[in-house]
This record gives structure tokens, sequence and C-alpha cells, in this order.
């Protein structure tokens, strides 16, 4: 029993470390050679834990060297997009101006309600307001509507626009500073500390603080327990 | 660039362990090997003093690389070679000597089945 607890708890870190190895497409959608290799690993990494008998690198190896190669494969698809495209293929164009590619459509082994349902996810409800849809690598759909069914932008009115500014952005939680989000406001440690000063609490009081690149800040303190 | 860099180190650590894997089981297996074959000559020269140390010694041998072997071969399978090659002092008599025999080949099985699990492609 404590084996199994031992390669449980092991075979769950070496996978989270994979997992993060792989980095954060691993879990957004996935391209073909990502799903290939997250559908192995799962496969893996159960192997080791449902039998005792199996050595544990008999799980951990595989998943190792296939993490391995999933890096090294999408690192040679950046430098070579002719590689990319054999192992992900390229986005295809399904609707163009309102009109369905069908010959795509049957190439993509789409029928029309597949592509009805996925343009409904994109909130559109009728085909003559798209001006153009792509079916991505990932099989996700993207569409372009027409300009007369795309919804009104800032930008289309005549009306005078608030400065360009970041959004506010948590820059100290439960006492950690983020200094990448920091330096991305163009905000100082020292920025920091002025708030804390005139706030009359240290950095461990604050549960969580947003600052926006003109200095406005919110601050929310921890309860006191 | 430091994930490329990592899945390299990572790389080169497993084939480490590969390389490792292989001539561990490798000694390991020609040892047992080599054991049994000198086991057996003492047997048929009907030194069965020295073929009782033999034993012993393939035993306290086979202990003491368990625990390496079990990195990279089924526990079940080396479990299983560890019982019978802990019977065969029971044969180490000249009335038994032909039953010794039947068991040490089943022993030399039992070994090339564990180099086999590891190096076998198919």
């Amino acid at each position: 029993m404590l084996v199994l607890v031992l390669r449980t708890v092991f075979i769950y870190c070496i996978i989270v470390f994979s997992m993060r190895l792989m980095g954060k497409k691993q879990l957004g959608e996935l391209q073909p050679s990502e799903l290939v290799s997250t559908i192995l690993i799962s496969n893996l990494a159960s192997i080791c834990i449902e039998s005792p008998e199996i050595p544990v690198a008999g799980s951990v190896v595989p998943v190792l060297l296939i993490v391995c190669m999933e890096i090294l494969v999408s690192a040679v698809c950046v430098r070579s997009h002719r590689l990319s495209a054999f192992l992900s293929g390229r986005p295809k164009i399904i609707i163009r101006r309102g009109v369905i590619d069908q010959a795509m459509l049957k190439q993509l082994r789409f029928t029309a309600d597949d592509l009805m349902e996925a343009l409904r996810s994109k909130d559109v409800f009728e085909l003559s307001d798209v001006e153009l849809a792509i079916v991505e690598t990932n099989g996700s759909i993207s569409v372009c509507k027409r300009p007369g069914a795309d919804s009104i932008k800032l930008d289309d009115l005549p009306l005078k626009k608030p400065k360009d500014r970041l959004p506010k952005l948590p820059v100290l939680i439960l006492g950690q500073t983020d200094h990448d989000v920091l330096e991305c406001l163009g905000l100082t440690p020292d920025f920091l500390t002025e708030i804390l000063r005139k706030e009359h609490c240290s950095a461990q009081d604050i549960l969580i603080l947003f600052c926006d690149s003109s200095g406005e800040f919110h601050l929310v303190k921890k309860e006191q327990q | 660039m430091n994930r490329i860099h990592s899945a390299l180190i990572i790389l080169l650590l497993l084939a480490g362990f590969a390389v490792f894997g292989h001539i561990s089981v490798e000694r390991t297996t020609d040892n047992l090997m080599l054991q049994l074959d000198q086991l057996q000559q003492s047997a048929e020269n009907l030194d069965f003093t020295r073929a009782q140390q033999q034993a012993k010694n393939l035993v306290l041998y086979c202990d003491k690389r368990e625990t390496l072997m079990a990195l990279f071969v089924k526990r079940d399978l080396i479990n299983s070679l560890r019982v019978s090659l802990s019977g065969l002092d029971a044969y180490l008599a000249a009335d038994h000597l032909p039953e010794l025999k039947i068991e040490l080949e089943r022993g030399r099985a039992q070994v090339t089945a564990l180099h086999n699990q590891f190096f076998a492609v198919a």
C-alpha cells in the first residue's frame, strides 16, 4: 500500500513537472502532436500505479522522452514552417462573404450542423453576417464578421477617447510583489513602499494591490482574524 | 529557449540512465549465468561443499542486485528467480544430480528471460 502511495505521489510530481515543462500550449486547445503526447502521457502515467510489479522507470522514462520530443519538435516547428504545416496542418478558409466553401467542408469532414454550431459559439447566427471564417489547426473556428454585422467600437464613434493606459493589474498578492507586472506598468518597488507607508500597513497585511501605469491604485487588506 | 535546454538535458540524463541500465542488467545476468555454470561444474565434480557455498553466494548476489534490477525489470521476474535460486541447495547431493541439472536449467531460463525483458526489442 505504501508503495502505491509513494508511486502515485512520485508520478503526480513527474506529470506536473512535465506539463509545466511543456508550457501553457499543453493546457489550452491542442495541436494534433500535442494531443497525441497528452493522451500518451496520461496512459503511461497510470501503468506503474496500476501494476506495482512494473518498475517506475517504465512510466517515467517514456513520459520524459515524450515531453522532450514534444519540446524539440515544437522548437523545430518554430523554425520550419514546412514541418509545422506537416504536423499541425494549415488553417482553412471555410466561409467567404457569407458563402460556404462546400468542397472544403467535405474535405474537413464537417457537417453543416457542426459549422453552424461553431458559428453560434462565436455569436454569429446568420451566415450572411460572416465575411470570413477560418478553421484553425487546433479545430477551433475564427470568424470575421462583415462590417455591417460587427458590433460598434469606441473608435467608430466621433467621441473624445480616453488616454491609452494599461488597466489596473495586481502588483502585490499576499505580500509577494510581482516585479514583472511592476516593470510592465513602469513602476518601481519604491512606489509600492510609498503606498504601504501612506496606508500604514506592511506587505504582509495586503491581500491584493492593483496599480495602473498612472500610479492609481486599489488596495484590499487581509481581513483580521 | 530554457525549455529546449531542459529537454536536451533530460534527454542526456535518459540516455545515461539507459546506458547505466544496459550495463547493470548485462553485468548482473552475465554474473548469474557464470555462477550457475560454476555451481553445475562443482556439483558434477561431486564437490558439494563448494557447491553449497556457491549456491549461498548466488542467493546473496541475487539479493544484493535485486533493488537495482527492480529499476529496470519487472519485479515478479526477479522474485521468481530469487525463489528458484533459493531452492537449489536442496538438490546438492549425489542422489539429486539430475534434478539439480533441471533446476539449474530453469534458473538459466529465468536469467535469460530477465535479460530479454530489458534488451529484446520485439
